[in-house]
Formats: structure tokens, C-alpha cells, sequence
């Protein structure tokens, strides 16, 4: 029983093993063995000289209402301490049989040091003859907000001004007072953002991380790490950050933010540009043009013979409606000639001899003599366009979509 | 002796049978199994390619995917949804269409119940299918509502379900087309466009439950009538007679023919023409010559800029092929070919 000072300042730190190693559903606490047990902390056991062939070996936890247990095995096999029935607090072996490692579960946060395992040379029973004592402090590192309740408190989203700046808070706790001004707090950076905190050392049991400047690309996804120096466990929580939907605090700042992110996600389709003006529909394309315009309203509900949900949803379907048009000006016409669309001497966009070979979203042949075919209102180049429009999946593209208000920030 | 032999003999055929029957339903129910969880994988995973791969399977399975397919639409994960109705679409059974039907009756969401129902709108076809209480009540409460984006469809549903009691689906048809006719001649009411459109949301609308009854075919006759024998709106009245027009009631044509030539309205002189040229009578012709003159006109805009389009003219000319008769355009102007 060699004496280290380290044993009682600071002493060992254990954490409290309240997670799910095995996947099990049921804490690891509340049950036995744990197949993939990782919180257990190992303490030596040894006693000079090592031939002793007298007397006993006790390891002992003064209080019964123990904040621990002690196990033969890190799976939580073997109970230690306590043991039999009724439960006791100790356990004596004879010197040549004292295991040389076993392992110390933490129950409940308890104050610095607070539970004290002795490991005693006995003789006759009860002359302790020599007793070596450590001390242990008994944590659960945590963060405690974000927590995901309610669900969307680990969402942030970036304000509305230029540079836009989003504030990332955390809160935690070791369940000892004591140690929380030491907790660190980490989280990555975002390209293109410059990264700042509150405190600026990152220390202590509540945090703010500043973003400023949205980034030209999103990142959503960051990770909130706490760890404490004692000790080696972390914590951590997923973290969103979203855009402010309507704002323009993008690197270009020219059109709203949805605009120039949906831009970049699996939802667009085709060369767009966004035109503020465009008031009267969500897309637009006019023959000739190797573009098509996106409006204001894309980014609410869709209308139309087709409706293909609101946000991210009907920017999806409005490109790939518009997209329909432009693949068809360009593998039909350009230049777009009047002659070969004849339909009641207006023309309906398709051509004429195409017409027949064509069917619209009722399955019917287009009639090359009616701008109209199906008598919808519509002319029959944005029935075509329809169908194209009509292969959007709803919520397709929901995981890309970072606005606020948007798909995921209510989530 | 020989019997008992015989009898052994049938009782192992049978129980082969029955081994091949289970091993050959294992097989597919196996089959089945993991294509949906395949179809759910590579969409969870956004694997466009595979989904579309994996679709296109199911929908090869015809009615054997029906329980894959209900099952999948039990799952919270509307991509999936999405995805499953436009197989069901395209499988086009009675089971699909039924299996559509009671999606869109339990369904929540407003967007997954809009992919229903444009999965049975599209491509236009009847539903010849026994639809129960639940599914009518549905699509007539969608009906009345006027919702622009459940209304006109769940109309035109009713129209197709040549299964289901005509009396309510007419009813309800009139009684939106009646609501929407008060809309539209409300003078305190502008309507504008749809985007694209050459149409108000009335007129869009109005022409969706027209044909909708039209759809129904003859037995909505009665029904119609009926309600154009009480009705002392004359708008109304114009837009019922030309209703009898599209159900093919030919003791209508000199109604329809007094609309497009008197009426005030020309939408609703379009849509007379047009009805003319469903009836296909030449008695028409006349009516439907001088037509070709009407004056109404309709600017919207489009990919071309501005269109300026004639629907009371076009449709004249198409009812006037219809019915044989050569049509040239020049400039505005339509005229017959001798």
C-alpha cells in the first residue's frame, strides 16, 4: 500500500454511469453485467511486501448510502462493493489474493472527494494495522442546454443583419460545483465566418460562440463539445444553425437568402437567376433566353394545376417546371418560329409537329390546331412543363434545407 | 389396398403443392420485403438512381406490391409517400386506386394529400373502382370546400368514379359551380389571371366542374335540369345549360347556340362553343361560323411575351373540325375553308 498524494488531492474522479454502453434501452446503472462497459474506472490494488502470508487485505466504502460500487470486472461483473445479503460495505482477502485491479462505478455526483475507499492491513480480525486512503469525487459531465427539449432549443439561426452574426449558447455542468469554472467548451469553425466566444478562454459552465458573416456554403451540422480537464470523458450536442430566410446577409448580398442557398442544394435544377420583379409567378422563362427567372413567391406555396408543397418544395418543382420550358426551347426551337406553331395563329409554345407525339398530364396528344388542348386555361406548353414539375417528391430535400422559417427549423 | 395407395399418393402431390405455394410466397414476400427496404434506404440515402431503380421493380410487381406499398405509406417519411403514389399511379389497378383513395382520406398533411390526388387525376382515366363511404364523403367535402387546390381535382375524381351515386356527385358539382359563379359576378370582386393562365380562378375553376358533370355522362341530365329549373340566376343558367351540353344532352343545342351568340359572357360563349362541338351537330355550323367573329379576347403573358388568344373563336374553329369543316387562320382572323 505505497502512499501517492495524489490519491487524496485531487484524488480519482469517477463519472456517474448513467448511459446505454449496450444499446439496451435500460442505463447502465440499473443493470448487470454490461457487454461494452466504458465508464468504470480501474483503481490498483497492491500490498508490500508482496509475500505477506498473514493477516487480511480490507477495501471498504465508509457510508452505506455509497455514491459507488466496486466491481471485479470493467463489464460490471462481480459485484465487490457491496456484496452478499444483507449488503456489505467491504471486502477482506487474504494477501496472496488480492486482485490486482478492480473497477469503481459512480452512482450520483458527490461533493469534491467525498467518498473515501480505505484499503487496510488487518490482523486478528480487527487490529488494522495499516490503512491507505483515497479519495474520490463522483461527476456527471453534461451539457445541460442545449438538450433537444424542446426539440428545436439546439436550433440557431444567424440574424437578419449584415454581417449576420449567430450566437451558439451552451450551458453545463459536472453535478460538482467546484469543478464547473474549469469546464472547456469547443465547437468548430465555419468557413467564411470569423469565430468568437464568452467567455474568451471558453471555460466555466456557460458559453456563447459567435459567428459572424454567413458562409458561402452551408454548414449546418456542428458538434457543442464540453470536457473538463480532470477528467476524460465530454459531453457533447448537436447543434443546428439555419440563415434567416428573407434576409439578404449572404457573401453576395444581392437576393434573399433563400435564393442564393437553395441555389446551391439538390432542389435546383437548371441556370436561374432571381428577379425581384417577377411578381405574378414563382418561375419564369422566355423563349430565347438561356436562363430562366425564379420570383419572390417560390419560396411560399406552390399554386397551380400542380402543387408541390411551399418552400424548398416549390423551388424544386418551379426549376425543374421552368427548367421543362427551356430544354424545350432549346431541343425545338431557337430560334423559336412562328410558322411551325400555328395553334389558332397564336402558337401554344410546342410545335406543331410535335404536338401529336406529345401527351400531357391528362395522358391525351396535344392538338396542334389548339393553343388549349385539354381546355384548362392553360396553354399547352405549360402542361408539358407540368409533367416535369409533377416528378418533384414532396420533403424530398428537406435535410438541404437550413431557412428559417423552413422544413428543418421547426424540427 | 390400391385406394389407400391412391390416397397416399394425392395427400403428397397436394402437400408439394402446398411447399411449392409457401416457398414461392416466401421468396416474393422476402422479395417484396427488401425492396421497400431498399426503396426507404436509397431515399433516406437521397440515392436518386436507386429509388427510381427500385420504383420501377415494384411497379413491374403490379398488385403483388400492393402490401409493400400500403405498408410504406403507414411510414412517417413523405419522400417515401411521394414516391409510392406515383408507383401506385402507374400500376393503375383497382387495388392502386383504391389503396390512393384511402391515403388521401386518412392523410393529415395538405401536401401529401394534393400528391394523392394528383396521383388520381393524372393521367386522366375512370375509377372504376366501389369506393366506400368514407372516401365520397372525402372528395364532396373537398369539393365544397372551393379550395383551388383540392376542389377542382376532387371534382373531376367524382366525375370518373362511374361506380359511385351519380345523384350526390352531381349535387355536389352544382353546388360548388353555383358558389363559384356568385364569385366571379360579384362586383366587388376583381379577379386577376392565374400566373401563366388565360383564366381567372373562377373561370378555371367553373370550367373544371363543368367538366366534372360532364364526366358523369347522361345520368347527371336529370339532376341538372332540375336545378336549372329553379335556378333564377342567369349566369347560373347559362353555365347549366352549357353543363346539359357537356353531358351530351342534344335536346340542347339551340340553348347553346343562343349563349354563344347573345350571351354576354365569354367565357361562358367559349365554353358553349365548345360544348357545341361535343354534341357534334351540324345543325350548329351556322352558329358556329358567325362565331368565328366573336370579339372576345384574353392578354396574358407567357414565354413568348404577351399572347393575346380568342377563345370563343378557338373554340368555334375546333368544334367546327370537329364537324368537318376546314379552318384557316390569318392574322386574328379565323375563317372556313370552302
Amino acid at each position: 500500500m505505497p502512499d501517492d498524494s495524489n490519491e487524496v488531492n485531487p484524488g480519482g474522479y469517477v463519472p456517474v454511469n448513467d448511459d446505454d454502453d449496450n444499446d439496451n434501452g435500460i442505463a447502465d446503472i440499473d443493470e448487470a453485467p454490461v457487454n461494452g462497459e466504458d465508464n468504470l474506472v480501474a483503481i490498483s490494488l497492491s500490498i508490500l511486501p508482496a509475500n505477506l502470508n498473514t493477516g487480511e487485505v480490507e477495501l471498504k466504502v465508509p457510508a452505506d448510502d455509497t455514491p459507488l460500487r466496486v466491481w471485479r470486472y470493467p463489464d460490471k461483473r462481480e459485484s465487490i462493493i457491496p456484496n452478499g445479503d444483507p449488503p456489505k460495505y467491504y471486502k477482506r482477502w487474504a494477501p496472496s489474493e488480492l486482485p490486482p485491479t478492480l473497477y469503481v462505478e459512480g452512482l450520483s455526483p458527490t461533493l469534491p472527494g467525498a467518498p473515501r475507499l480505505t484499503l487496510s492491513y488487518i490482523i486478528d480480525q480487527q487490529v488494522y494495522i495499516h490503512t491507505d486512503l483515497v479519495k474520490i469525487t463522483i461527476f456527471k459531465l453534461q451539457i445541460t442546454e442545449p438538450d433537444e427539449n424542446p426539440v428545436t432549443d439546439n436550433n440557431f439561426t444567424f440574424n437578419d443583419a449584415t454581417p449576420g452574426v449567430c450566437n451558439v449558447t451552451g450551458w453545463g455542468t459536472t453535478g460538482v460545483l467546484e469543478m464547473d469554472p474549469e469546464l472547456q467548451w469547443s465547437i468548430s469553425g465555419i468557413t467564411g465566418s470569423t469565430l468568437t466566444s464568452e467567455p474568451p478562454d471558453r471555460k466555466g459552465p456557460n458559453i456563447t460562440f459567435t459567428y459572424t458573416t454567413l458562409p458561402s456554403s452551408w454548414v449546418a451540422w456542428k458538434n457543442l463539445y464540453l470536457t473538463h480537464p480532470a477528467v476524460s470523458c465530454m459531453d457533447y450536442q448537436l447543434v443546428e444553425i439555419f440563415f434567416s430566410r428573407d434576409a439578404t446577409n449572404n457573401p453576395e448580398g444581392i437576393n434573399p437568402n433563400w435564393y442564393y442557398y437553395w441555389s446551391k442544394t439538390g432542389a435546383s435544377s437548371g441556370t436561374h437567376h432571381y428577379n425581384p420583379g417577377l411578381l405574378d409567378a414563382d418561375g419564369q422563362y422566355t423563349f430565347g433566353d438561356n436562363f430562366f427567372e425564379i420570383g419572390p413567391s417560390a419560396k411560399n406555396q406552390d399554386v397551380g394545376l400542380v402543387v408541390k408543397g411551399d418552400g424548398i418544395d416549390n423551388f424544386g418543382s418551379t426549376c425543374l417546371h421552368e427548367k421543362a420550358h427551356m430544354d424545350y426551347y432549346f431541343s425545338a426551337w431557337d430560334p423559336y418560329n412562328p410558322n411551325l406553331d400555328r395553334d389558332e395563329n397564336v402558337g401554344d409554345g410546342l410545335k406543331d409537329g410535335d404536338e401529336p407525339g406529345l401527351t400531357g398530364l391528362n395522358g391525351q396528344p396535344y392538338n396542334p390546331n389548339k393553343i388549349d388542348t385539354n381546355g384548362d386555361m392553360y396553354a399547352d406548353d405549360e402542361d408539358y412543363a407540368r409533367k416535369f414539375e409533377n416528378t418533384w417528391e414532396v420533403e424530398s430535400h428537406d435535410y438541404e434545407d437550413w431557412a428559417n422559417p423552413g422544413h428543418r427549423s421547426d424540427k | 389396398m390400391r385406394n389407400d395407395k391412391t390416397k397416399v399418393l394425392i395427400t403428397k402431390i397436394l402437400m408439394g403443392c402446398f411447399l411449392v405455394g409457401v416457398c414461392a410466397y416466401s421468396l416474393y414476400a422476402s422479395e417484396g420485403g427488401d425492396l421497400m427496404d431498399e426503396l426507404v434506404s436509397a431515399i433516406d440515402n437521397h440515392d436518386h438512381v436507386k429509388a427510381k431503380e427500385v420504383s420501377e421493380k415494384l411497379k413491374n410487381m403490379g398488385d403483388n406490391a400492393m402490401p409493400m406499398l400500403k405498408r410504406g405509406l403507414t411510414l412517417e417519411n413523405k419522400p417515401l409517400k411521394s414516391r409510392i403514389l406515383k408507383i401506385l399511379n402507374q400500376i393503375e389497378t383497382a387495388n392502386s386506386t383504391k389503396i390512393i383513395l384511402d391515403f388521401a382520406v386518412c392523410e393529415k398533411d395538405k401536401y401529401m394529400v394534393r400528391a394523392a390526388i394528383e396521383a388520381l387525376r393524372y393521367p386522366e382515366r375512370d375509377i372504376d373502382v366501389e369506393v366506400g363511404e368514407k372516401v365520397l364523403e372525402f372528395l364532396l367535402g373537398k369539393v365544397y370546400e372551393g379550395d383551388l387546390m383540392f376542389s377542382p381535382d376532387a371534382a373531376r375524381i367524382l366525375g370518373k368514379m362511374k361506380k359511385a351515386n351519380p345523384k350526390i356527385r352531381v349535387e355536389a358539382c352544382i353546388g360548388a359551380l353555383k358558389k363559384e359563379v356568385l364569385r366571379q359576378s360579384d362586383p366587388n370582386t376583381s379577379h386577376k389571371l392565374l400566373p401563366n393562365s388565360y383564366g381567372t380562378e373562377p373561370q378555371f375553376k367553373i370550367r373544371q366542374y363543368i367538366y366534372a358533370l360532364g364526366d358523369l355522362g347522361t345520368p347527371a341530365i336529370p339532376f341538372i335540369s332540375s336545378t336549372l329549373g329553379t335556378t333564377s340566376d342567369s349566369n347560373l343558367k347559362e353555365y347549366l345549360t352549357i353543363c346539359l351540353g357537356f353531358v351530351g344532352d342534344k335536346n340542347n343545342v339551340k340553348a347553346l347556340e343562343k349563349i354563344l351568340m347573345e350571351s354576354k359572357n365569354g367565357e361562358a360563349r367559349a365554353l358553349s362553343a365548345m360544348a357545341l362541338g361535343k354534341l357534334g351537330d351540324k345543325n350548329a355550323i351556322p352558329v358556329l361560323k358567325k362565331a368565328l367573329e366573336d370579339p372576345y379576347c384574353v392578354t396574358f403573358e407567357g414565354h413568348r411575351g404577351k399572347s393575346t388568344i380568342f377563345p370563343v373563336k378557338g373554340e368555334a374553329a375546333a368544334s367546327l373540325r370537329k364537324l368537318g369543316i376546314k379552318i384557316k387562320w390569318e392574322g386574328d382572323k379565323a375563317t372556313v375553308q370552302e
